[in-house]
């Protein structure tokens, strides 16, 4: 009997497994026809003719009036919700007493949740002093211990937050000397630059 | 002598306090921190359309957060051919293109951004961004300074157009099932998922055409039995010639094989394009459970039972 039972639910499995549909590109149906057509057009290989679109289409009848009007329409994304950036320190020291230890700074991110927008970070000028003696300096994201050289000069630009998903968020980022010297001797000075803008 | 004694009196009781004051203020105090920084601009994003030889007047709000901070506001172009095509300037009498304000804290200020259209310009699109952004501290003799500064991008896509029409040429250029489990069998790609295991999808969305496009729509899942699944893609920008890229994922299912299909149109009355894919799901893990489940019914419940007989 408990076998019965068991093929019979392996019989009910094989059924449930074996009716899937057939892939049809498009299904035209009519009370009378019903035409099917395997693959009749696949979007991925074929680019489309251009076509007369108007302010109308992409901003809506109310835009396009305003446009017609006043010879200009303008649309905002997110008025209510601006996009914020906020550093916990705007200046980090590093002397001879802390130069092996990474310095912390928090980076907080917020924006809208319809709108996804990033956090970069780039280094504008190397850590240098007056000399032109340079030091390099490695960041980390969080608890990953994970230190990599910053980006410089403008010449790379990296993400360090996406935040497209959530409107959100805080970082804490770590900052050290690679390599740390004997001793920190006279002034060295860098810039970091913190971008927060929308992504498209 | 009994007057010089009480001031001395004093001077000792004031001499005991300020000594408690002190030592209460070293160990009571909290470290010492540079400036931080805290800003907002709004809005996030602004569109305009406008016909050649016009002007226009854009808002934008600078709030400054965090302590008193030298702020500098400029407009950049995102392509720099574009740099002379159309000028701006800000109608703040404070306030000036690539020139520094302080703002003090808790401190915002409405920028009123003027924009010149000039008559002889061709209908396409420009895209510009207005930055606002902080200015670093001032560096500290005898130590390695490392001054950080805030930049806000707030993007400003402005479409020429001298009568509404618009050039679009929206193509889903890829529709990508991403399946740890990929087999190519007679040329047909296999996507295998497990029961369950979320399905992530990529979509590519190319703009050849002169003006951004707004593509929006649906994912469409069929399945075995006539399962249909909608799931509805939001709305979101591309700009002329270049391509964005949507990433979501659909939940997992049980078994079977699956018919994906996206169906994104560009606005009202405007044609759907679309791209399909397939995945399997196989139901590795609940298999591997029933032939467990059946060697321990057929095989070993048998041979207990046989001995629990004898």
């Amino acid at each position: 009997m408990l076998k019965k039972i068991l093929f019979f639910l392996l019989f009910l499995v094989t059924l449930y497994n074996l009716p899937s549909p057939n892939s049809l590109a498009v299904e035209l149906q009519s009370p009378r026809f019903k035409l099917d057509l395997d693959q009749l057009e696949v979007s991925t290989d074929k680019e489309s003719e251009p076509v007369a679109y108007t302010i109308k289409t992409v901003y809506g009848s109310q835009k396009f009036n305003q446009f017609n009007s006043n010879g200009f329409a303008i649309s905002y994304q997110a008025m209510d919700k601006p996009l914020e950036i906020s550093l916990s320190n705007s200046l980090i020291l590093i002397s001879n007493s802390n130069r092996n230890q990474s310095q912390v700074l928090e980076v907080n991110g917020t924006g809208s949740v319809n709108q996804p927008f990033v956090i970069s970070l780039v280094q504008e000028k190397p850590l240098e002093n007056f000399y032109g003696d340079s030091l390099t300096l490695e960041y980390s994201i969080g608890k990953s211990g994970f230190f990599r050289t910053l980006p410089k000069y403008n010449t790379n630009i990296s993400k360090i937050a996406a935040l497209s998903t959530e409107n959100s968020r805080t970082l804490d980022l770590n900052l050290r000397l690679k390599a740390p010297p004997q001793s920190i001797e006279g002034t060295y000075e860098t810039t970091l630059n913190f971008i927060s803008s929308p992504e498209f | 002598m009994h007057q010089s004694k009480n001031i001395i009196i004093i001077i000792k009781v004031k001499l005991i306090l300020l000594i408690v004051a002190a030592t209460a203020a070293l160990i009571f105090s909290k470290g010492v921190n540079a400036q931080s920084v805290k800003t907002s601009l709004s809005p996030v994003v602004t569109e305009l359309a406008i016909k050649p030889g016009r002007t226009a007047d854009l808002n934008y709000k600078l709030t400054n957060k965090g302590d008193p901070a030298i702020y500098k506001v400029s407009i950049q172009p995102l392509e720099a051919s574009d740099s002379n095509s159309i000028s701006f300037e800000l109608l703040n009498p404070d306030f000036r293109l690539n020139k520094s304000v302080f703002l003090k804290s808790a401190a915002s200020t409405d920028l009123n951004l003027r924009v010149f259209i000039p008559e002889e310009i061709p209908d396409r699109d420009y895209y510009f961004t207005l930055l606002a952004e902080s200015q670093p501290s001032p560096t500290q003799e005898g130590s390695a300074n490392i001054r950080a500064r805030i930049t806000l991008k707030s993007p400003l896509l402005i479409t020429v157009t001298h009568d509404g029409q618009l050039e679009i040429k929206p193509k889903i250029s890829l529709m990508e099932v991403l399946s740890k489990n990929r087999f190519d069998l007679f040329g047909f790609r296999l996507n295998i998922f497990d029961s369950y295991q979320p399905i992530p999808i990529v979509i590519l969305i190319d703009n050849k055409g002169k003006n951004l496009i707004k593509p929006g729509g649906e994912i469409i899942t069929k399945g075995p039995l006539w399962q249909i699944n909608n799931h509805s893609l939001s709305t979101q920008t591309v700009l002329a010639n270049s391509q964005s890229r949507i990433q979501l994922e659909l939940p997992g299912r049980f078994v079977g094989s699956y018919h994906i299909s996206a169906h994104l149109n560009f606005g009202q009355g405007s044609p759907t394009v679309y791209a399909t894919n397939y995945f399997l799901v196989i139901p590795f893990k609940f298999s591997l459970f029933v032939i467990i489940l059946s060697i321990f019914i057929f095989f070993l419940l048998p041979k207990l039972k046989r001995r629990h007989i004898h």
